[in-house]
């Protein structure tokens, strides 16, 4: 049926689709451009794509005391080192890593256990532990944030890794994921490793956990995009602390503290805070659509 | 021989108290496993709804040692007070305004990949990289591609003027005359500029969640139409197509819809809930009251009615799907 | 009601050839039926037929115009899906009324809202469901049409697949092995239906299947193909009795033709595995095959001939009205099956060496090319 399609409507679909890419696009290509520019090109709009790179002079150094020809810099290095210098950008950074990772890990192991016993194991009240787990998959955390946010200070945990980590600690998503998906591994599997002398626990690690890598991948991916894009919570329980700032609350405060002269610097670190999973995207697309899509199993 | 008969004659006898035994380290593991998702879950998800109820009755501030018990005065304030009219106002807008325009243009995003020949691969990475981008970085670019004078957007209409489009556009000419939209600054124009952020992050999870529902249409379904006489595109579509992505249309409805109540991060960002608060949306009232301001008793208000919301869309989709589109 | 013909039909994706060029010539109101293993292009052709593929050359004519550019809409015919292709949000009524509203509904009328506001619309509906409800009644299925098909047994919805494609009173049925997914009782039971329904209506049928009994029960004439080639086109008994091409004795008939190694002397005498047929082709050959039908082997529980094989019983097998007795003949490595009716076969015990016996003028040659070799007349 498919065949009939005419080499005209075929070129109007693509017509109508490279528009949309257009605008989707649009943001990508003013950031990776302004992170290139020097600021008069920024303003004056003009440069191009890449910026002319001719030689600009750091005001900010020459006011140190510096000699001008000391001050003189290429505006596309100049962007990205600023990103570093103006703020401890690395230092977000390691948190985001740090933050992300401890999350995912405590869920797995929160979670592959518990998704483990619900699907395979016989006890009683196993139904209704499903049951919870069915409800609590009704409540977005966010939801529940100011709640949360008022027991993490009553126990004087603001401003921790803690209270970045522990609210994301339980995934029921990931409970109910992993157990629909343990629910397919034949129980012969399981028999046959008690069989062999593995109690419980290694078999949730040894037999259990190695069967699970391809669903387990995709809830990773799942899990890492939404924390390491994540701006809302950090937002709610780091007030003050710098150090334990996550790369978008970075930003953000970069955005807050600028008087409009450091743009080039800026969309930098917007482009190193962004780039790692687009590029971990743009390499294996398939999985990331997959592990981002994955609530659409529900 | 007959040893052996009468060993294994009486061995199902010998086994059962030894299952029974068996099964027990089984499910102690059991209790074991499932222990420290129980906990975390009372203790992070259940108990935070409960209070959160409990503080919408009070007046509680985080450092004062008591509270007192007001009734229903934070729900009677968040339905008659303007600034509690105003959020439910810009939240609604954004709702009515991101969940049908990014559902529609991911559906029609999809049919069209979906009937493309070659290339739709192509479409569909660049439709899904805001989905993977920072949400809060985005928004900073766009403010700034936004930006009254420097920004590019403005920068383009302006280099327009001059041209037959302002002879074909009032809009166009009258921004030439005067100045192009503030965009954010703008209390008519800031809401919708916030909505059009939302819809251009969210349609390309959309468009992959039809995308794969559209793989699931058996292609006999199509054929059966041909032959029916469904000649046009459009009586394939009512016929097939549309029913056939029920279901994917109705979890795409209720995950956008509870994902829109959700938007902060370009409200934040960009507007903080300006001008005039017509951008003032639940998430950002319930950051800005309760957690800055340390209004907890309004905050927690808000909390209850934002989930009341999300409970009941998700009941309703549940019960769309099994009465309505589930034909198994 | 028409007659259809195909010409030269071929098919290719990309350089792969799955249709080499077929002629068939369908008479008004015959049961043809296309039969092979699969991937021989039988679905293909059944689709190019109905206009859902565009052959790669050739033409179809239905009634004499060809068809080749029409819609599959506008070609006037029904078909039958195997997986049945119900629409899963309608109801029976509301599927059987599909095909009708699309023909008969102008783009207007079959608007949401403004249809209802069409003048006329109504007394069209009204013949509509007049149509169902007689197609309804025909095939008993009346007390379904507020159901909906996830509601519905394999059975019933088998029977509104049919009902879809009766309603609208096409040229022909096309059917895509429409009993596939039936279990086996169910199965028999719809061939019985589905000749009488080709009586009663005495319309063109086209029915595509890989089952050689479905074939056999229920068409007037049947092709049999492989590889994209027709190796056959005849009445069932012919095709039984009489095929033209090893690969067709092969596939037609169960249990499968016996085929055992022979040769034929300078002066064409056969010989198969040892003894003598009384028959001669027109020379010498080295590589023969003899098939003969387990029904044509006469058992001789006694003692054998000149013209019979030794042959040692592994595996009876009951069928309650015969016994197929599965054996070895002369002590080598082809395996032979030959029917006995059940008192016969009451003599024989698992092991035992008994003889079978061609029965004179069943056996036939078909040479390494596969083709049959004609002997000469005695």
């Amino acid at each position: 049926m498919t065949g009939h399609a005419s080499p005209f409507s075929e070129a109007l679909k693509h017509a109508v689709l490279i528009i949309g890419a257009l605008i989707v696009i649009l943001p990508f290509y003013v950031m990776v451009s302004y992170s290139l520019k020097a600021p008069h090109e920024i303003e004056t709009n003009t440069g191009g794509f890449f910026g002319a790179q001719e030689q600009m002079v750091d005001e900010y150094c020459v006011k140190l005391g510096n000699a001008r020809e000391d001050c003189l810099e290429t505006p596309a290095i100049f962007n990205y080192t600023q990103a570093f210098k103006k703020a401890p950008l690395l230092r977000y950074l390691a948190n985001g890593v740090i933050v992300t990772a401890s999350i995912f890990l405590i869920q797995a192991l929160v979670a592959l256990p518990c998704a483990y016993a619900l699907a395979k194991l016989k006890f009683w009240g196993r139904d209704m532990v499903f049951g919870m787990v069915l409800v609590c998959l009704l409540i977005p955390v966010h939801a529940i944030a100011l709640p949360l946010y008022i027991m993490l200070a009553k126990l004087g945990l603001t401003n921790t890794y803690a209270s970045l980590v522990v609210p994301w600690t339980i995934s029921v998503f990931g409970i109910f994921l992993m157990r629909q998906f343990f629910k397919t591994v034949p129980d012969d599997l399981i028999d046959a490793a008690r069989m062999d002398g593995m109690n419980e626990f290694s078999i949730v690690w040894k037999v259990m956990l190695p069967t699970a890598i391809p669903a387990l991948l995709a809830f990773a991916i799942f899990s890492v995009v939404a924390h390491w894009n994540d701006y809302f919570w950090p937002r709610v329980v780091i007030t003050g602390d710098r150090d334990l700032y996550t790369p978008p609350l970075g930003l953000r405060e970069f955005r807050g503290g600028s008087d409009g002269s450091d743009w080039g610097a800026m969309m930098a670190t917007a482009m190193i805070i962004v780039t790692p999973l687009i590029v971990a995207f743009l390499m294996a697309q398939k999985r990331f659509i997959e592990g981002i899509t994955l609530t659409g199993m529900k | 021989m007959a040893v052996d008969v009468a060993a294994s004659s009486a061995l199902p006898v010998a086994v059962q108290p030894a299952r029974r035994r068996a099964l027990a380290p089984a499910s102690l593991a059991g209790y074991a496993f499932v222990a420290p998702a129980i906990l975390l879950m009372l203790v992070i998800l259940v108990a935070p709804v409960l209070i959160a109820a409990a503080l919408s009755f009070t007046d509680y501030s985080l450092g004062n040692p008591g509270f007192d018990w007001v009734g229903t005065d934070n729900y009677e304030k968040m339905f008659s007070r303007s600034t509690y009219t105003k959020m439910l106002t810009a939240s609604a807008t954004y709702v009515l305004v991101v969940v049908p325009a990014s559902i529609g243009l991911g559906l029609g995003a999809a049919l069209l990949i979906n009937s493309l020949k070659r290339f739709g691969d192509f479409y569909k990475t660049i439709y899904f990289l805001p989905v993977m981008a920072a949400l809060l970085a985005m928004a900073i670019v766009w403010e700034f591609s936004l930006h009254p004078t420097v920004g590019i957007v403005n920068q383009t209409l302006e280099s327009g003027c001059g041209t037959f489009l302002e002879q074909i556009s009032d809009w166009y000419a009258a921004g030439c005359a005067r100045n192009f939209p503030l965009w954010f600054g703008d209390r008519d124009y800031a809401i919708w500029t916030i909505c059009f952020i939302g819809i251009w992050q969210g349609f390309g999870f959309n468009m992959v969640l039809y995308l794969a529902g559209l793989t699931g249409v058996p292609r006999e379904l199509y054929q059966a139409a041909a032959i029916d006489g469904a000649d046009s595109a459009w009586d394939r579509f009512r016929l097939v197509t549309w029913p056939m992505l029920g279901p994917t249309t109705v979890f795409v409805l209720t995950i956008t819809t509870i994902r829109s109540f959700q938007v902060f991060d370009t409200v934040e960002a960009i507007t903080g809930g300006g001008p005039s608060k017509t951008t003032y949306v639940m998430m950002f009232a319930i950051y800005e009251k309760a957690i800055k301001h340390n209004l907890i008793g309004i905050g927690a208000a808000i909390t209850v009615v934002f989930l009341a919301f999300v409970l009941f869309l998700t009941f309703l989709q549940r019960w769309l799907v099994e009465r309505r589109v589930h034909y198994t | 009601m028409a007659r259809i013909t195909l010409s030269g039909i071929e098919k290719s994706y990309g350089t792969t050839r799955v249709l080499n060029g077929l002629d068939i010539d369908i008479a008004d109101g015959e049961f043809l039926t296309l039969v092979g293993p699969s991937g021989c292009g039988k679905s293909t052709l059944l689709r190019i037929i109905a206009g859902l593929e565009q052959q790669s050359a050739g033409d179809v004519a239905i009634g004499g115009r060809v068809v080749n550019q029409i819609r599959p809409s506008r070609r006037d015919l029904a078909m039958v899906f195997q997986s049945y292709a119900l629409y899963p949000h309608l109801t029976v009524q509301q599927n059987m009324e599909t095909p009708l509203r699309l023909r008969d509904l102008n783009g207007w009328e079959r608007m949401p809202l403004v249809g209802a506001a069409m003048p006329g619309r109504g007394d069209k509906l009204e013949t509509l469901r007049g149509l169902v409800r007689e197609t309804a009644e025909t095939l008993k299925i009346e007390h379904l049409l507020e159901r909906k098909p996830g509601q519905l047994s394999g059975g019933q919805r088998q029977r509104v697949a049919l009902g879809r494609a009766m309603v609208r009173k096409p040229v022909a049925f096309l059917m895509d092995e429409p009993l596939s997914n039936l279990d086996a009782a169910l199965r028999v039971h719809m061939r019985s239906e589905l000749a009488e329904l080709h009586h009663a209506l005495k319309t063109t049928f086209i029915y595509v299947t890989h089952d050689q009994a479905e074939a056999l029960t229920m068409s007037d004439r049947m092709a049999v193909m492989m590889e994209g080639d027709i190796l056959q086109l005849g009445a069932p008994d012919e095709i039984y009795l009489d095929p033209v091409d090893r690969r067709v004795a092969e596939f037609i008939g169960s249990p499968r033709i016996n085929m055992v190694d022979g040769e034929a002397d300078s002066a064409g005498r056969v010989i198969a595995h040892g003894i003598h047929l009384k028959r001669t082709l027109g020379g010498a050959h080295k590589a023969l095959s003899i098939g003969v039908r387990p029904e044509h082997l006469d058992v001789l529980p006694g003692g054998g001939d000149a013209e019979s094989w030794p042959f040692r019983v592994s595996h009876k097998e009951n069928l309650g009205s015969d016994y197929f007795l599965h054996g070895h003949v002369n002590g080598g490595g082809q395996r032979v099956i030959a029917r006995a009716a059940p008192e016969l076969a009451a003599q024989v015990s698992l092991g035992q060496e008994i003889h079978v016996r061609p029965r004179p003028g069943t056996a036939m040659a078909f040479g390494a090319d596969n083709r049959r070799l004609r002997f000469a007349e005695a």
